[in-house]
């Protein structure tokens, strides 16, 4: 994506000053081992990563960040003897936090999720599910122009909340925290002991395959072909009490009495049942969760994606979760001359109507991605 | 029975080989060594557990891992690894359900019976049947080697509060793991006994005598093992350091899990290998099945099964196992080896030139 190189000094200038003043007084949550941590920043303007940076303290990467306001920041989820080294074997591993990546557009609803995309080249907007050539003029300069659909960030919360439900009741985890990765995502992190840190890549991989069911012998856990077996019931643990769970609620029978697998598979039919169990999946990016040295969004630190803080969902966390310009820590408004036509749309709930070429005013919360998409420039 | 283990594997450190000389002649434990290492490659070494003959035993124990190290390396002292835990089957069998979980403790496993915090949140069934339970994290690393088997999966166990319950027949198969680990993990213990030049007098003896009468078995297995780098087609030396280290842990007899043996399996098929020689290098597994390894390899050519022949791991893929172990800038270890042979024929070349 060129257009982020192509930057006009005047957006260059409006964006970094809101990131540096954002920096100045961010509320980052850093880790207690933060100097045995590995940093990453991608800087404004550039399209590859810095890696390697280490931090004695806050105060030292305050000081870098601010004088170099990154458009992402992450920190390792491993800790090594020498975060700084770049060859992997000689960083001296000592462990790594256990991760969960829920991405809304991997969701099974949400693949065809629909968003507000515009054309850089011609202004046309156009909704659609990752557009990537324009419907009139045929150029692929084709962006993102409205965030995840609310219904979709639903299904995103509920995997989460799902997910650490489990991390809770399955795998015992005492405190399992929730973040918005400010764009489309959603980090799900256990508070991981020292055992935890020292689970292998293999440990990793069971653990996913145990979220997502892969692997599961129906019949041998649940007794699923035998007609006359009962359907195990709600308060057992592991996959039979999910199980469980899910077809005595479709069924509306509560705890206490039980059926047997005949009479579900009568009443909801036996490939019912087993769109049933294939629903109590989780999708979770085991990619993310299996690999020790991953870079992780730092809580509090801004999603260049979007302009969005990462933040914590804390409880209760509201179902009705949605990307809003309240989340936005960019206020004031701003004078753009828009390089599209958007007419008539609400995004991150401001109304939005402006021709390519018009001047107007935008809240600080959408110039930010607008500018740094090329959607709009300032100057 | 706890004594039998306790000696076997912990009061027997020996500190020094002349202790352990002079402990083998003050006993005459020269002929029970030689025994534990015959029991040992047939497979079914039984311990002798009457109670005045457990200091003999330990020494003789402990003597011979230290030889069998020395002939035949780590694959042999796996070998008696395994032949000692499934001589213990019988007698875990016998035990009670609280001697069980005594014996697991002192294999180093926190283990839970009939635990309150479990029992109270089920009404009925699972806790009576799954009266054992242990963390999820020990029930990842025991059971490894298991999960071949699709009932031993963390997916189809029964997870509660980080807990795996588990039957007994379960719990006892786990125990029977530990107990492998801790006797192979002696073959770490000793490695200074294991190098040096030469032992003691009666130990020395012992050994020459254990080489001769081992050569037939050992050449078969191991001398081939060590050899086999030079006489084939590929080469090992040329391996990206990833294959490498599986390669040599595959020669050693240490178990492979899944991820690494299909990454060095389909690595190697894809530079060439047939299927003699992938049988040659998975069969210095201590619990190898030639039927079973050969199927699988079949099945990985494409020879059996839906026909498609695997690919083999990426880099990224090897990544993401944890598998990869350096950064060679490639995309596959497959581009990496030919890489290394490339620079490795130039060298060659140019030594050939003068
Ligand atoms: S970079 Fe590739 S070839 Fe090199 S060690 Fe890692 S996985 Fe193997
Ligand atoms: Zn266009």
């Amino acid at each position: 994506m060129s257009h982020r190189e192509l930057l006009k000094d005047g957006s260059f200038l409006w964006l970094k000053s809101r990131l540096a003043e954002y920096y100045r007084k961010a509320q980052l949550e850093l880790p207690e081992n933060l100097s045995s941590r590995e940093f990453a920043v991608q800087p404004l303007g550039s399209q590859s990563y810095i890696r390697h940076l280490s931090f004695k303290s806050e105060e030292e990467l305050r000081r870098y960040i601010t004088n170099n306001p990154p458009l992402h920041l992450y920190y390792s989820s491993a800790i090594y003897l020498f975060p700084e080294i770049k060859e992997m074997d000689q960083k001296g591993y000592l462990g790594s936090e256990l991760i969960f990546d829920i991405d809304v557009d991997e969701l099974q609803e949400c693949r065809l999720m629909e968003q507000l995309h515009v054309c850089l080249d011609c202004g046309h907007s156009m909704y659609g599910n990752k557009v990537k050539k324009c419907i009139k003029c045929g150029s692929q300069n084709v962006v993102e122009a409205s965030p995840v659909p609310d219904d979709c960030l639903k299904k995103g919360v509920e995997t989460a909340k799902h997910l650490s439900d489990i991390l809770k009741r399955d795998f015992g985890f005492e405190e399992v925290k929730i973040y918005f990765s400010g764009n489309r995502g959603f980090h799900v992190r256990p508070k991981c002991s020292e055992e935890c840190m020292k689970l292998t890549g293999e440990d990793r991989r069971e653990i996913v395959d145990y979220i997502k069911g892969i692997g599961l012998d129906l019949n041998r856990i649940a007794g699923f072909e035998r007609d006359e077996s009962l359907v195990p019931s709600s308060d057992e643990p592991g996959w039979r009490g999910r199980i469980g769970r899910a077809i005595y609620e479709k069924l509306g029978i509560r705890s206490g009495s039980s059926i047997t697998w005949a009479e579900a598979k009568k009443r909801i039919g036996v490939e019912g049942v087993k769109a049933l169990i294939s629903s109590l999946v989780l999708d979770i990016d085991e990619k993310v969760t299996v690999d020790v040295h991953r870079l992780i969004r730092i809580p509090g630190s801004i999603n260049g994606k979007l302009g969005l803080p990462v933040v914590r969902l804390e409880e209760p966390i509201l179902d009705s979760y949605s990307i809003r310009c309240e989340l936005s820590p960019f206020k004031e408004k701003v004078l753009v001359k828009m390089n599209a036509t958007i007419i008539d749309k609400t995004i991150m709930g401001v109304k939005i109507s402006a021709y390519r070429g018009e001047k107007i005013e935008l809240p600080g919360c959408i110039a930010f991605p607008f500018v740094l998409k090329g959607i709009a420039e300032v100057g | 029975m706890e004594n039998v283990l306790d000696y076997l594997i912990n009061k027997g450190y020996l500190p020094s080989s002349t202790n352990l000389a002079e402990a083998i002649s003050l006993l005459g434990a020269g002929k029970r060594v030689i025994e534990i290492v015959q029991d040992a490659l047939d497979g079914f070494y039984k311990l002798e557990d009457e109670d005045m003959r457990l200091p003999l035993e330990a020494i003789a124990f402990h003597t011979a891992i230290i030889l069998m190290g020395r002939i035949g390396g780590k694959w042999l002292v796996n070998r008696l690894s395994i032949s000692v835990s499934k001589s213990m089957r019988e007698e875990l069998n016998l035990l009670s359900d609280q001697d069980l979980v005594l014996l697991s403790k002192l294999l180093g496993l926190h283990t839970f019976y009939q635990d309150a915090t479990i029992t109270r949140s089920q009404k009925s069934g699972p806790s009576m049947l799954y009266p054992f339970s242990v963390s999820f994290y020990s029930y990842l690393k025991s059971t490894k080697r298991l999960t071949g088997d699709p009932s031993w999966k963390l997916t189809n166990q029964m997870l509660l509060k980080g807990r795996v319950l588990l039957d007994r027949r379960r719990f006892i198969r786990i125990l029977e793991e530990l107990i492998a680990e801790r006797v192979s993990s002696l073959y770490e213990k000793y490695a200074d006994l294991m190098k040096l030049p030469s032992l003691p007098p009666p130990i020395q003896e012992i050994e020459a005598y254990l080489k001769e009468s081992l050569a037939n078995v050992l050449s078969k297995k191991i001398v081939e093992g060590r050899d086999y780098a030079k006489n084939q087609p590929l080469s090992i030396d040329a391996f990206p350091p990833c294959m490498k280290k599986i390669y040599q842990k595959a020669i050693e007899g240490e178990n492979l899990s899944h991820a690494e043996r299909f990454a060095i399996a389909t690595f190697m098929i894809a530079a060439g290998a047939d299927e003699e020689m992938l049988l040659e290098v998975f069969s210095h597994s201590p619990d190898y099945k030639e039927k079973i390894a050969k199927y699988q390899i079949e099945h990985l050519m494409g020879k059996r099964g839906s026909g498609t022949k695997y690919r083999p791991y990426s880099c990224a893929k090897m990544k993401s196992f944890s598998l990869c172990i350096a950064d060679c800038g490639t995309r596959t270890p497959l581009q990496k080896y030919y890489l290394n042979l490339k620079v490795k024929n130039k060298v060659e070349d140019q030594s050939d030139s003068i």
